[in-house]
């Protein structure tokens, strides 16, 4: 299947269950078309947690949103585990970059080496995750092949397909159980991978 | 842990004289069960995966002490520990000595059919330890004080208004019956749990054995905070759950995610082992359960039971479990599963009522998404019964049908006897001629 086609799969299955796709052309298009949308949606809650690593542009994309009156959360290794968690757990946005997106299930796989990524995609109520378009496979079999080798190397994966959710109440679905209650993608067309292999 | 005092027919009335309970069953049916099979038919090569899905899993039931042994070791390189335990008390003591180790006051839970087996809440909280369930459904069940009536959907028998009464009464919340306020407030009330936590437990949906590692499957998320915020994790594990490679477990996580709630992918799956907290005093446990599986893997006629992967879409099909619900079947295990595991674990002669009160209809086989054959596990339960059973103790019933067969038995294979009968029975006819 050529590139577009599969993002287009993975566009069609994500609105299925819940999730809200945009596409950015570049780096500055993506600063540009986040800022926006977190300024329009999120006006009255304004704090994100942003990680350094894997996210282009974080350098510019900080100081703009903070001189917009956000409360930015950086997720460094300056900055202590314990204290970041602490921060984290008033932080309204988390936004993330991912290691690869499974189309066929609209599926976003996050490395468990990665530092602060599983603690950004679980606990703010929102959660944006930043695809690289290079990073999109069509299938779970191809994904299998990617993911065996990073449980060989190190640590393990966690898989995200839409927001948290349960039905225990009647069979209700109510989304937002533990986890996010949004999850919204971006997908980045000019780029090769956002996480170091 | 099973229920003391267990009677079938007693529970099975209850439930379905019980409006709420039978409207909470009838709509599981109706829209679970339903879009499972839709969803198998969405992929065209679905016998296939399935048929493939069975090998592996019977490949594994066979040669569970080779990969034990594998998943041991890997589990152990990477710095982490692994136990087993014979039973349930076994269990229990392992799991305080860790608690203890750790210095754990508190632990978060995610939902496990085998932490019912071992009782885990209960004995904690004998221990000083309190257990806290993070699954909606089962912390609902928790703060109730009652049991789990569906494996998947513990609360399905309760009404939004009961939820609503008991989280104004045991969490001083003011009354609502909106099913998303309702979710906010245990979000709000289970988040603080997570952070208090010392020991995270959480059940294994499958082992990878040559990994090292274990698949957790959730819609929810508890099972990420479980496993993430505080500093220990456990893992309780049946002795069966476990596949050999990631390819295997991702095969079956497919299947499960259709199986389970009619979804082509589940919410969450972690896959994680030993080495993953950031905390330095962070560690992984693993708590292998037998309590009688051993037994069943070397017995030919029920060994398939354990390649079963709880999804639970047999429960959600099947036209007993529809009326008289999960309560009912006594044990930890519900539904047609439920009508062959409690059986072999708990004991043949108390849970008889589970294999002669399902109908053999072969829906659960249908719907199974290894097609695993309970209709002939239940038949072939029905006649140890019968017939007796030395491997569980099981003593031939001589009752008045027994004594028939028996007698017709006797009668057909001597030739004297039958002599006898037949002349005099045709002796009879002519002479009514």
């Amino acid at each position: 299947m050529r590139p577009d086609r599969v993002v287009d799969r993975l566009i069609t299955e994500a609105k299925q269950i819940g999730v809200e796709v945009y596409e950015a052309k570049d780096p500055q298009h993506l600063r540009h078309s986040l800022v926006d949308f977190l300024t329009k949606r999120y006006a009255t809650h304004n704090s994100v947690c942003i990680p350094l690593e894997g996210f282009p542009l974080a350098d510019e994309i900080i100081p703009e949103l903070k001189t917009k009156g956000w409360d930015v959360l950086q997720a460094d290794n300056s900055i202590k585990f314990e204290e970041f968690l602490e921060r984290l757990k008033h932080i309204q946005v988390g936004i993330s970059p991912i290691d690869l997106s499974i189309a066929e299930t609209s599926t976003l796989v996050i490395r468990n080496n990665r530092p602060f990524l599983r603690e950004i995609s679980l606990l703010p109520p929102v959660h944006i995750a930043i695809v690289g378009k290079d990073q999109i496979v069509l299938d779970m079999s191809t994904a299998s092949e990617l993911i065996d080798g990073w449980l060989t190397e190190s640590l393990g994966v966690t898989f995200i397909t839409g927001p948290s959710k349960t039905a225990d109440i009647e069979l209700n679905l109510v989304k937002g159980v533990h986890g996010p209650k949004e999850l919204i993608i971006f997908i980045l067309s000019q780029c090769q991978s956002l996480l170091p292999s | 842990m099973q229920e003391q005092g267990f009677d079938y027919r007693k529970k099975a009335k209850e439930a379905i004289k019980d409006p709420q309970f039978q409207k909470g069953l009838q709509s599981i049916q109706m829209r679970i069960g339903k879009a499972t099979l839709e969803r198998y038919a969405e992929l065209r090569d679905i016998e296939e995966l399935r048929r493939k899905a069975k090998e592996v899993r019977i490949h594994a039931v066979q040669n569970l002490d080779q990969y034990l042994t594998t998943f041991t070791q890997r589990v152990r390189e990477k710095g982490g520990e692994v136990f087993f335990a014979r039973d349930s008390e076994s269990a229990q003591r392992i799991l305080l000595q860790v608690a203890e180790k750790h210095n754990v006051k508190k632990v978060v839970k995610g939902k496990s059919m085998v932490g019912e087996e071992i009782g885990i809440n209960h004995f904690l909280e004998s221990h000083g330890i309190t257990p806290v369930e993070t699954d909606l459904g089962e912390f609902i069940i928790q703060l109730a004080e009652e049991r789990p009536s569906h494996i998947l959907g513990p609360a399905i028998h309760k009404s939004k208004e009961q939820i609503g009464r008991l989280f104004q009464e045991k969490l001083k919340a003011p009354y609502t019956h909106i099913p998303e306020e309702l979710t906010m407030i245990a979000r709000r009330t289970l988040r603080e749990q997570f952070f208090e936590a010392d020991m995270g437990i959480t059940g294994c949906n499958l082992a990878i054995a040559s990994k090292g590692q274990v698949m957790l499957v959730s819609n929810e998320g508890n099972i990420r905070f479980s496993i993430t915020i505080p500093k220990v994790h456990v893992v309780i594990m049946g002795m069966e759950r476990i596949v050999w490679s990631l390819r295997e477990a991702l095969l079956l996580l497919r299947l499960l995610s259709r199986a389970a709630a009619a979804q082509r992918m589940a919410t969450y799956v972690s896959i994680v082992g030993p080495g993953e907290k950031v905390s330095k005093d962070g560690a992984f446990y693993v708590l292998i359960l037998d309590n009688g599986r051993s037994k069943i893997a070397k017995d030919p006629d029920f060994k398939e039971i354990l390649s079963c992967i709880r999804c639970g879409a047999c429960l959600n099909i099947c036209p007993v479990y529809g009326k008289i619900g999960g309560h009912a079947y006594g044990g930890v295990y519900s539904g047609p599963v439920g009508a062959v595991l409690n059986p072999l674990l708990f004991g043949i002669e108390r849970y008889k009522d589970l294999f002669f009160g399902e109908t053999l209809c072969g829906a659960c086989k249908d719907i199974c998404p290894l097609h695993i054959e309970i209709p002939r596990m239940l038949l072939e339960l029905r006649r140890r019964y019968k017939e007796g059973y030395d491997k569980y103790h099981i003593k031939p019933k001589k009752d008045l049908e027994y004594l028939a067969i028996k007698g017709f038995e006797y009668y057909s294979k001597s030739p004297p006897i039958y002599n006898l009968v037949t002349r005099t029975i045709n002796l009879i006819r002519r002479d009514n001629t």
